[in-house]
């Protein structure tokens, strides 16, 4: 850590914020496809909607786990580099 | 909704008189603030100095005092402006009771969630937002819940960043710059009407709150500012832009309730996310210690409180970059 230079960090956070904004814009996708209906389809019946819902929420838990997980990872690993 | 396009005298005369009426009421809010003992203390500074903390009452009255005078006097946007007005209201008293007497850190936002109900019950929102790749989409039933939701995360947010001198204004100014843009060449003009007094009401408040600080926004002020950004996002129909343009403030409040195992009240964290040693600010190397956006830029080198507050800034200007290019390049 004492090795590197700010610069180089400072780089590194952008890079995470930029892996942050990609996961975002790939949930997006995946909750748009099972959560939503894009206009002009018709909405099916009740348990399909209730079980996308579901999968939906999964995706999302998952998504902030992944983040959540990521971001202590660039913390520790390389901006302290902490053991 | 009919949403006739502002002028430019209006503009300016909106924008110039939220920047006066904030100018002129921090120092009666200062001096209310002393008097009722709403100090808060400086902690990033050596002698930890007690400072007026009810500061956002002014960029609360400086936004809403011209937009209340503009929606009377041109009897346009009526309808938005009450359901933001209810809106504001509702965040800035519950900011303002956590200002004066602690609230339940669970109840809070599920408290803060309330500022959404008048935007549902004035059924001021589309419930066709659009989504990267995707397009328009249809959520008849999920988004009233959306807006629930994103009342309490987008306002928790917001005050999740107010920590050091000027953090809050400065980069909720930033947040707001590609919201201006989109609402305007969108055509939905009462959100680039209300994002634009909000900006004129920070700006003026920064004058006062960047370092060293000589009033604070208090919950009462960060928690309108993010009430106020979820409504231009709902109102505005740019849901996707706002949630990427607040994406720092989001990590550090989401960071902050993982690291802590839940919602719970700063003041009785154990183990501090930065140490001040010698005018400077080092992020804590202990594992135990909340994970906090102050904490990941210190980790780039100790430095002091005005420079780690430009480096949030900048990640803001980042994060406010790739709001519009997901606006005008992956939505359209």
């Amino acid at each position: 850590m004492q090795g590197d230079k700010p610069g180089v960090k400072i780089f590194m956070l952008i890079i995470l914020l930029t892996i942050i904004w990609a996961l975002f814009l790939g949930v997006s996708v995946i909750l748009s496809v099972l959560i939503t209906l894009p206009e002009g389809q018709v909405a099916g019946d009740m348990f399909m909607s209730a079980a996308r819902v579901f999968v939906g929420l999964f995706a999302f838990a998952v998504w902030v786990f992944v983040w959540e997980r990521l971001t202590e990872f660039w913390l520790y690993r390389i901006m302290l580099r902490v053991e | 909704m009919l949403s006739p396009q502002p002028n430019v005298l209006f503009v300016v005369m909106i924008f110039v008189s939220a920047f006066l009426i904030t100018l002129i009421l921090i120092p009666l809010v200062k001096r209310l603030s002393s008097s009722i003992g709403a100090m808060g203390s400086d902690v990033h500074k050596p002698d930890k100095p007690l400072i007026p903390k009810l500061g956002g009452l002014a960029i609360f009255l400086g936004t809403l005092i011209p937009l209340t005078a503009a929606a009377i006097i041109y009897n346009i946007y009526a309808t938005v402006f009450v359901a933001y007005l209810l809106s504001a209201i509702i965040a800035s008293s519950i900011g303002l009771l956590e200002d004066l007497r602690e609230l339940n850190p669970i109840l809070k936002p599920l408290l803060i969630s309330l500022a959404g109900l008048p935007i549902i019950l004035f059924g001021v929102y589309s419930p066709t937002p659009e989504l990267p790749f995707i397009g328009q989409t249809r959520m008849f039933l999920v988004y009233p819940l959306l807006i629930i939701a994103g009342y309490a995360v987008l306002s928790n947010a917001v005050n999740s960043t107010d920590v050091l001198n000027g953090s809050m204004a400065l980069m909720s100014i930033i947040a707001l710059i590609p919201l201006i843009f989109i609402s305007y060449l969108q055509g939905e003009y009462e959100a680039f009407i209300i994002s634009l007094t909000l900006l004129g009401s920070l700006i003026a408040f920064l004058t006062q709150n960047k370092y060293p600080s000589k009033i604070f926004a208090g919950n009462v002020g960060s928690l309108f500012v993010g009430a106020t950004i979820a409504t231009i996002a709902i109102v505005g129909k740019m849901e996707v832009a706002a949630i990427i343009a607040l994406m720092p403030q989001i990590m550090n409040e989401f960071h902050i309730i993982f690291s802590i195992g839940g919602l719970k009240s700063a003041r009785y964290l154990a183990k501090r996310p930065v140490e001040v040693k010698n005018g400077k600010l080092y992020a804590s190397r202990d594992r135990d210690s909340p994970v906090t956006l102050v904490r990941l830029i210190t980790a780039i080198q100790p430095m002091t409180e005005p420079r780690v507050v430009r480096y949030m800034a900048m990640l803001s200007a980042y994060a406010a970059i790739l709001a519009l290019i997901t606006q005008f390049l992956l939505i359209g």
